[in-house]
């Protein structure tokens, strides 16, 4: 997904939260694990509306700051869980949290 | 047998002119095999091909590994117990390659740099070099009582 601006990046951002909105409805999904990406953004919109648990798993690339994803999603409180992959990384970035790594 | 693998996604044609370079130069003697993946550059006195399903047969059969600095790449190497040199990957977003190998060369002691023209300085280091094994915890018991909460 682009996220760049203007209306190209609205429309864009649109047809991907519409796509996002018919996966979680018609796989009844109880969570949205997301691993990186924006493509997390439009997916945690609507769990957050229908009450679906929302967890986003900073990639263990980021070492000291979190990725724009991740910085997004922790600013608006998009997510119930945000897992960092490194112990300082959960230290220095208030709200995350570290319980291990996924590989 | 040396093999090259700089990943799928983002080309890495700097490391394989690099490693291309010591073969011309002999400083490097005996087989190279390289996966070029997306790359331009078509060395010239290696062997090389752009992808395979899996790499691991070639990890298995090379006595020493230079790679990309991706993680599926740099966690592949590590647990294959075989001697490897990494190098991060410039044009891979915000520099987190490098980011990543730091903070993996700190707790288990791999070997890389940002600059292929390192390579001939690192090799003779790297031969006999094993990093520590990987051994943090796993996210997955912690993840699954949440969901299941």
């Amino acid at each position: 997904m682009s996220m760049g601006w203007g209306l190209r990046g609205l429309l864009n951002f649109a047809r991907v939260a519409s796509k996002a909105l018919s996966i979680v409805w018609r796989e009844r999904a109880i969570a949205v694990v997301a691993v990186g990406g924006p493509t997390a953004v439009p997916f945690f919109l609507w769990t957050r509306m229908l009450g679906r648990k929302a967890v986003f798993i900073e990639s263990i690339t980021h070492v000291n700051m979190l990725s724009r994803t991740g910085k997004l999603v922790a600013k608006f409180g998009l997510c119930d869980r945000l897992y960092v992959q490194w112990p300082e990384m959960a230290e220095a970035n208030k709200g995350t949290m570290y319980q291990g790594v996924v590989i | 047998m040396i093999f090259v693998t700089v990943g799928t996604t983002i080309p890495f044609d700097g490391l394989l002119e690099a490693v291309d370079n010591c073969v011309a130069r002999s400083v490097i003697d005996g087989p190279v095999v390289c996966q070029i993946g997306s790359g331009e550059y078509e060395p010239k006195h290696c062997e090389w091909f752009k992808y395979q399903p899996s790499i691991q047969e070639f990890v298995n059969r090379a006595d020493l590994i230079i790679g990309h600095g991706g993680t599926g790449t740099t966690f592949q190497l590590l647990a294959s117990d075989k001697p490897f040199i990494s190098f991060a990957n410039p044009l891979a977003a915000a520099d987190h390659q490098a980011e990543f190998l730091a903070r993996m060369a700190s707790a288990y002691d791999i070997i890389w740099s940002r600059d292929p023209g390192e390579l001939e300085a690192l090799l003779p280091k790297a031969r006999d070099h094993r990093p520590k094994p990987f051994a943090e915890p796993r996210l997955h018991d912690h993840l699954k009582a949440f969901l299941l909460s």
